[in-house]
């Protein structure tokens, strides 16, 4: 049996090779040691426990955490034999994990991201009113997804949720959130506004909502965005670059649409203004059609059924105090009462309208005279009449 | 004139646009029929629009799945 000899270089791609088929990444849990920056292009840093030191190596662009010693960071890396013959984990990604590294991790990134002036509230856009659609990037099985379609729908309709079905935790959050952000905003007729959505969770589980490069794709949005990632207290870095910051998905929900039954309430209030406005305008030309009526019937010899007049009339004023009374009224009945007020229907209550061979209403008499031909229009017939003479008031 | 329709905020703004009118001294029988007739249109249309009920929701079909671990 020959021997298989190998050269230096040979047994470093060999076991590279085999490292690479039975590992090709791994995750692994610890703490930082002997973090250091080389020539700004490469990390280098120990992840260790009580027992092991692993030696790690990144690339300086592709750390995306502030970290420091002592951080205790999940990294997704590669195994492998380094030329010099040393074990190494080519890391892919890290975040924190744990409160305390979470939370120095963000706020190294918040001084950074501040500094920029990524923070800045000028910067802040405001969301579309009455948006039709929405691009919406959570995981659509969950509970915080669901809460938001539930408001969605209980407060506005008409609306088309697009939505991008993403992790929200974990390293693969991160990268799904950014590439969701980069399609709405690469689409040829985007979406109004870009709506980024989580439930609650530990720190480690909105961990992801606290990566730099996140923060600055949201921040880069040519699309408006509205953030809601965990509970009330839950500050995220997404949250802080957000154009703005909703406290949970419900209340992202509550900042994208309107309520309807605020709006119904604003039109039915316009819509019982118009009634009143149009009614008093009414009444005030009633009270001319009737002086006109009298002095055209007596002109035409024509007797007008005074009792059914003076009824009309005083009806006219009732029905204006009846709408005060129902300003208070919803906007269905403000609705039917503006029917009421038809003029057609004044006309069926014994007025009769006078137009000219034109067709225009007349309100003065005193643009007739003697031989004018006139229309007096009932509700049930038009009479074509001659005026005999014209007596001014 | 309108090849779009309305949308709903220029709608509303319309129906107040129709109530200065009312207010306005050049009030005439004919052209207040009109107004009203247009408020009333108008008012209607909000209302259902306000009542139409369905939202739509759509998955984007493309997969953000760039990291599988």
């Amino acid at each position: 049996m020959e021997e298989l000899i190998l050269t230096p270089t040979e047994c470093v791609a060999l076991i590279n090779q085999t490292l690479e088929i039975a590992y090709p990444t791994i995750l692994v849990e610890g703490e930082i040691g002997s973090f250091k920056y080389s020539r700004d292009k490469y990390v280098f840093f120990d992840l260790k426990d009580d027992e092991v030191t692993l030696g790690c190596f990144m690339m300086a662009w592709q750390l995306r955490t502030p970290l420091e010693d002592g951080m205790k960071v999940k990294v997704l890396g590669e195994p492998r034999l380094t030329r010099w013959g040393k074990f190494s984990l080519t890391i892919r990604q890290v975040m924190p994990v744990g409160a305390g590294s979470i939370k120095k991790a963000f706020e190294l990134l918040q001084k950074k991201l501040a500094a920029e002036g990524l923070l800045d509230p000028a910067r802040k856009r405001p969301l579309p009113a009455l948006p039709r659609r929405i691009g919406v990037i959570s995981s659509m099985q969950s509970a915080g997804f669901a809460d938001f379609q539930k408001i969605i729908n209980a407060r506005w309709g008409g609306v088309t949720l697009e939505v991008a079905d993403v992790q929200v935790q974990g390293l693969p959050a991160i990268e799904q959130n950014i590439a969701a952000i980069q399609y709405f905003n690469q689409q040829a007729i985007p979406v109004e506004v870009i709506v980024i959505i989580r439930g609650g969770g530990s720190a480690d589980d909105l961990a992801a909502y606290n990566d730099e490069q996140l923060a600055r794709t949201i921040a880069a949005s040519r699309i408006p965005t509205l953030v809601g990632v965990g509970h009330e207290v839950d500050t995220s870095l997404a949250d802080l670059v957000a154009d703005v910051r909703a406290a949970t998905p419900s209340n992202a929900a509550q900042l994208v649409v309107p309520d309807r039954q605020e709006l119904l309430g604003a039109l039915g209030h316009r819509t019982q203004r118009l009634a009143r406005l149009a009614s008093s305008h009414i009444e005030r030309q009633g009270h001319r059609v009737l002086l006109l009526q009298q002095r055209i019937a007596s002109a035409v010899d024509f007797q007008p059924n005074q009792t059914a007049l003076a009824h009309t009339k005083e009806r006219l004023i009732t029905r204006e105090q009846h709408y005060m009374l129902q300003l208070r009224h919803t906007l269905e009945s403000s609705q039917r009462t503006l029917r009421q007020v038809d003029p057609r229907l004044v006309v069926k209550r014994g007025y009769a309208l006078v137009r000219d061979q034109q067709g225009r209403c007349l309100t003065s008499g005193a643009e007739l005279s003697a031989g004018s031909e006139i229309v007096v229009q009932f509700a049930d017939a038009s009479v074509d009449a001659a005026v005999k003479s014209v007596r001014i008031a | 004139m309108k090849d779009q329709p309305q949308t709903f905020e220029q709608k509303m703004a319309e129906l107040d646009a129709i109530m200065e009118w009312f207010d306005s001294d050049e009030v005439t029988l004919d052209e207040s029929i009109k107004q009203f007739e247009r408020g009333m249109k108008l008012s209607g249309e909000l209302e259902k629009e306000l009542q139409q009920a369905e939202n739509k929701v759509e998955k984007i079909k493309q997969k953000f799945n760039k990291i599988t671990s």
